[in-house]
């Protein structure tokens, strides 16, 4: 075979290995920086904030992960997070459910609003941007419908005393969220289903070819992602202790930004647990450091945006280098020494 | 696929004879204004037989302003559309340009008409600014279009820090009301914008260019299309669109806020749709959009006019979204599958 | 090039799949019409024939996505009927189509036993098994890498390999090969060559499906010709037929081959002179020159490098050293939109599909993209009677067929489609012309109807260079041959259209180049 096998593979493993290091790269520079100008950072308090922060953005970040990784998207992760909550919610408060069939009921109903996504997908050949787009709308109404804007604030103490309680020191939520991010990583590294998604987002029709029932797979990752996006909001109910009709309005940035952060591929076919867990740590980082130093939590917004810019800007970079680099190869392959002709 | 007897008849030179009534429903069909214009129709009878209030001339102001805003808004992410791209920061860009828009005409009595030219000019240069980075830096568009909207809307919090501007100068609060032989104001403006749209992509080169850079972009470039500018001029125009409507929507509230435009996005892309047009480039009926902008609008001002209340709406606009599309898109492969 | 062994080796003469007088048609075209072919046990067996006479049709009914009409599909003697890809599998029979079909972002070891991955949702993967178990695979095609290779970073010909390592895996015992060599290169090929006689000793079937005459004389012990949906002639073993029979039989009679008449003397003067020009995908330097009215050949086998030089010409790559001259003076190209306009260079690109045309829309638009500037009218506007007047004109010119106006080009013929992308350069008259591949893909016909256009425009003065990798085509119409290998020119050549002196003195250079 060709020379030289070990050089592209490197690259491209580089490549793919890329976002995930910058990303924690990115985690080591903040902390050092911020370490060294806040001095409330590293107390065992802002830890905890920090933590609790994670817990709820990694989740929602999972849930927009999948769905990237299987080559599609889903702009209603919020609005399904804010439905599920305040169900979840109103079933404890209204209707005295307890807590552990409340939040399984909202669970399921986070899986069946992200099925239905994918239904709609399948069926309608219409684009998960759109259709996504639609749905978001009708979930959000449906969650203002039922609450009138209200939030539900007499949850059972049993449920509110989750938000707080700490093993070690390391909030409940926050263990919670890794066993959901070690469950992910198992079922896409090791469980068919999830090797299924990845082909289907990879090389759709190849992926088909090799025996995918790619329809059936899309509603499942959409109903995996609603899932996950009802958990989010769950975990950031208990943390509130409140339910609140609000949750979720402002999760559509960052739940493509920590993934994009990370490394997950747009296009799909690839996702990195620990990238996504990265990128949500540094936004977190970064939000948690303006309020560290006092900076108006205003800005948040724009330092995001720049960071999402960062991102891509980083990608590309990568992405030319390794053209670059394999076109050298390419053409050293070739013997220059015959001498070249023409009139 | 066997000849059925009936009206698929096969003709002896090989031919397929259609009797009339089929004919008329394949031109219907093809029609690109088909599913829009019975969903409007539908729903305009609907509304006029069930609620009279909606021919009240009230009313109907109402409804000419809401279609007026959310038809240049349409338009905007139309621009874009045609090659082939989303321009996410539509609502940024317009929360921005209101904005400012309201700062400088409040805080430093700049006169309106210079305030509404800067304005536009400030939501072309933010719209350029995206096109500029998708262009040069080769950055996937969506993850620039999704950056910038959290840049700009980010900027424009951190820098007014969620001030509104409540104050404005009453001549041109006035405009937001003025009519013009009956008429609104705002609705002539937006028609006029409209119709230059439609000029551009249908009579003029840039037109021309633009939606080839949609249909495929190496085949433009490879026949001297110069892709670059084209998406550059897409994403200025948008932009400056963009601006128009905030300043429209600023005139008929008669203040800025920074939640100006948050209900943007859904209806910038639906309308396109609903009208025909392509989310994936090379195909833009203007007429379509804004026939869709107004279905939106209409559907809004019916659910208000049945009494439901303001918490459903979206999700009645949700889901009646998502049946027009299905419709429509069922047309497309009706079309497609028959090659009509 | 290695010679390989001729026919016999490793082959019993056992048919192991026979196709006897397969018919399928569609609405309006019969693309197959009583074809037969007999493959037997251990032989590598060619599919010949032109773009447009009925290959893919027919492999389509081999690997059951299409069902026959009529006819017999037998295998190891037993008549069955294959009513799906699944069910071609059952039966043995293995395909590698031109376009991959790998999940980039997994590794190679999981690709080659990628139905085992993910045929079933719910099971667990053990991922060093199935490496494991995969090493056999990969060994049996040549494969030296590590199974744990992402396969995203393999080169387009190990990406071949694993495909038919993956074939294999599935106890393919009749391997189909659609067009291997079309898109790795020379290197390469002579690997895939290598093993392909390996997989012959192993007692493996194979069905090379190619429109290339060199590699059919170096690996194939029979040989099966189709000419529009026929079959040329019954299936023959090789060593039967010489090459020009062979060709005779590709080509058949029925349409004109005879040499254009000879044109009238071509001006000497130089239109075009490159010196040194090198881009980042032209990295070797290149020197020729191109003069009035002449029809310069551009000869190579794929991947030599000559659309990427055609390219760094027209601008739509930047060019990295070197200069180019035009009517002497030295220009710096920067666009395509630049060689278009201000110095009338054209280029009518190979891909037709994703470079050539605008499938979504009519056939006007497609035509006037390239003069849209030209229709202007006073203030501005645009003139939509002059684009449909114009496009008309060239429509009728060069005789394209279409149902309607409104027609979107995407569900035009192949040829006809070609000519949407010849017309639009004409419309341009530029004075250089670069015509890459012009006739792969489109039925026989339109190829001559082609041919005796671009005979026409160098007649008018106009200067063209003509890339092709189809031998006939070039020696038919190139005044003077350029040939290109790996990247460079290796030769240029005055055409004395003598088609068995010119291509064997063509072939020879490329393989002096490259022993």
């Amino acid at each position: 075979m060709t020379a030289s096998e070990t050089g592209p593979a490197r690259r491209r493993r580089v490549r793919t290995t890329g976002g995930p290091l910058s990303a924690a790269i990115g985690v080591v520079i903040i902390s050092a920086v911020l370490s060294a100008v806040a001095p409330q950072f590293l107390s065992l308090d802002n830890f905890q904030v920090i933590a609790y922060s994670l817990a709820n953005l990694a989740v929602v970040a999972f849930a927009q992960m999948v769905v990237l990784a299987a080559g599609g998207m889903d702009l209603s992760v919020g609005a399904i997070g804010g439905l599920t909550a305040v169900i979840v919610g109103g079933l404890m408060e209204t209707l005295h459910v307890p807590p552990v069939p409340a939040v399984l009921a909202g669970i399921l109903l986070g899986a069946v609003c992200g099925a239905i996504n994918g239904i709609l997908v399948v069926r309608t050949g219409l684009s998960a941007f759109i259709v996504t787009l639609a749905t978001a709308s009708v979930y959000t109404g449906l969650n203002l419908g039922i609450t009138s804007g209200k939030p539900f604030y007499y949850l059972p103490d049993s449920f509110k005393v989750i938000g707080g309680m700490t093993v070690a020191g390391v909030p409940l939520l926050f263990i919670v969220m890794l066993v959901i991010a070690a469950a992910l990583g198992l079922l896409f590294s090791q469980i068919g289903l999830g090797r299924q998604l990845l082909a289907v987002g990879a090389n759709q029709r190849a992926a088909e070819l090799a025996g995918v029932p790619v329809a059936r797979s899309r509603v499942i990752v959409h109903g995996l992602s609603g899932m996950l996006a009802a958990i989010a909001g769950i975990i950031l109910t208990a943390r509130l202790g409140v339910a609140q009709p609000t949750i979720g309005t402002d999760w559509l940035l960052s739940s493509f930004a920590a993934p994009i952060i990370g490394g997950t591929l747009l296009s799909g076919g690839y996702l990195s647990i620990p990238g996504v867990v990265f990128g949500a740590l540094l936004l977190t980082l970064v939000a948690n450091g303006l309020v560290q130093l006092n900076i108006d939590p205003y800005w948040t917004q724009l330092v995001s945006g720049l960071m999402i810019l960062a991102a891509g800007a980083i990608d590309r970079v990568h992405a030319v280098t390794v053209q670059r680099l394999e076109r050298a190869e390419r053409f050293a392959a070739i013997p220059v020494s015959a001498p070249r002709e023409g009139s | 696929m066997t000849a059925t007897p009936g009206p698929h008849s096969r003709l002896p030179d090989g031919s397929r004879s259609k009797s009339p009534a089929l004919r008329v429903w394949h031109a219907f069909a093809r029609w690109d204004l088909a599913s829009v214009g019975v969903a409007l129709v539908a729903i305009g009878l609907v509304l006029s037989v069930a609620v009279p209030a909606f021919h009240s001339a009230y009313n109907l102001r109402s409804l000419s302003f809401t279609v007026a805003v959310t038809g240049v808004v349409a338009l905007g992410q139309l621009a874009v559309l045609s090659v082939g791209q989303f321009n996410l920061a539509l609502t940024a860009i317009g929360a921005m340009v209101g904005l400012a828009f309201g700062w400088i005409i409040q805080t430093f009595g700049v006169p309106w008409e210079v305030a509404v030219v800067l304005g536009v000019m400030f939501g072309s240069a933010a719209g350029a600014l995206q096109g500029a980075i998708i262009v040069y830096t080769g950055i996937n568009p969506f993850i620039v279009s999704l950056a910038l909207a959290a840049s700009y809307f980010g900027a424009m919090l951190g820098l007014s820090r969620g001030a509104s501007y409540n104050r404005l100068p009453p001549s041109f609060v006035a405009l937001g009301r003025a009519a013009i032989i009956g008429v609104p104001l705002l609705l002539v403006i937006s028609v006029a914008a409209a119709v230059a749209v439609a000029v551009l992509f249908q009579r003029t080169v840039t037109g021309r260019r633009l939606l080839a850079t949609g249909a495929n972009e190496r085949t433009a470039r490879m026949s001297g299309v110069i892709t670059r500018r084209m998406i550059l001029i897409a994403h200025t125009l948008s932009g400056a669109l963009a601006a128009l409507a905030a300043v429209m929507l600023v005139a008929r509230l008669g203040s800025a806020q920074p939640s100006l435009g948050s209900e943007w996005l859904l209806p910038s892309f639906a309308a396109p749709v609903l009208g025909g047009s392509l989310l994936t480039g090379g195909r833009v009926l203007v007429g379509g959009t804004y026939l869709g902008a107004l279905l939106l609008a209409v559907i809004a001002n019916g659910l208000v006019l049945f009494g439901v209340s303001a918490y459903w709406y979206q999700t009645l606009l949700g889901v009646v979204l998502l049946v027009a599309l299905a419709v429509e898109r069922g047309r497309q492969s009706y079309v497609l599958r028959n090659q009509l | 090039m290695p010679e390989i062994a001729a026919a016999g080796t490793g082959a019993s003469w056992q048919p192991v799949l026979e196709l006897d007088r397969i018919s399928k048609g569609f609405p309006g075209v019969q693309a197959l019409d009583q074809v037969s072919l007999t493959l037997r046990q251990g032989e590598v067996h060619a599919l010949l024939g032109e773009n447009g006479a009925g290959k893919s049709t027919l492999i389509k009914v081999i690997t059951g996505v299409y069902q026959a009409d009529a006819g017999k599909y037998r295998i190891d003697g037993r008549e069955i009927r294959v009513a799906s890809p699944r069910e071609a599998f059952s039966h043995g029979i293995g395909v590698v189509h031109q376009e991959r079909s790998l999940i980039p972002t997994f590794t190679a070891g999981e690709n080659v036993l990628i139905e085992r991955i993910v045929g079933k949702a719910l099971h667990r993967i053990d991922r060093a098994r199935i490496h494991r178990d995969a090493t056999p695979f990969m060994e049996m095609v040549g494969l030296s890498i590590s199974p744990s290779h992402r396969v995203e970073s393999l080169s387009p010909a190990q990406k071949q390999l694993i495909e038919i390592a993956r074939a294999l895996s599935l106890n393919a015992r009749i391997l189909l090969l659609d067009e291997p060599t079309a898109s790795i290169s020379l290197n390469e090929a002579d690997s895939l060559l290598r093993t392909i006689h390996r997989l012959k000793g192993q007692g493996v079937s194979i069905l090379y499906v190619t429109h290339k005459l060199e590699e059919v004389y170096e690996i194939c012990d029979s040989v099966t010709v189709l000419r529009d949906g026929k079959n040329a002639a019954p299936t023959s073993p090789l060593s039967e037929l010489s090459r020009d029979q062979l060709i005779a039989r590709m080509i058949g009679r029925s349409h004109s081959n005879a040499p254009l008449p000879r044109r009238t003397d071509i001006d000497r003067k130089v239109v075009l002179e490159a010196s040194a020009l090198q881009s980042a995908h032209s990295p070797i330097p290149a020197s020729f020159r191109l003069t009035r009215g002449e029809i310069l050949g551009w000869y190579g086998l794929v991947g030599a490098g000559r659309t990427e030089l055609a390219r760094a010409i027209i601008g739509a790559d930047k060019p990295t050293g070197g200069s180019l001259l035009l009517h002497g003076r030295s220009v710096r190209i920067a666009s395509v939109a630049s060689a278009l306009s201000r110095w009338r260079i054209g280029y009518i690109s190979e891909n037709r599909q994703e470079e050539g045309l605008f499938l979504t829309h009519p056939i006007a638009r497609n035509i006037a993209v390239t003069i849209w500037n030209r229709l202007r009218r006073a203030i501005g506007l645009f003139d939509v009677q002059a684009e449909r007047k114009a496009a008309e004109e060239y429509r009728a010119a060069l005789g394209i067929k279409m149902t309607s106006a409104r027609q979107l080009v995407g569900t035009l013929s192949g040829g006809n489609q070609q000519k949407v992308s010849v017309a639009k350069w004409l419309a341009v008259r530029p004075e250089i012309l670069i015509i890459d591949e012009p006739t792969v893909g489109i039925d026989v016909g339109t190829k001559y109807e082609l041919h005796q256009l671009i005979w026409n425009l160098a007649e008018e003065g106009m200067s063209i260079i003509l890339i092709s990798s189809d031998m006939p085509e070039i020696v038919r119409l190139a005044d003077r041959i350029l040939v290109f290998s790996s990247n460079r020119i290796v030769a240029d050549l005055p055409n004395d259209r003598n088609y068995d002196a010119m291509s064997r003195e063509i072939m020879g250079r490329i393989v002096g180049d490259k022993a």
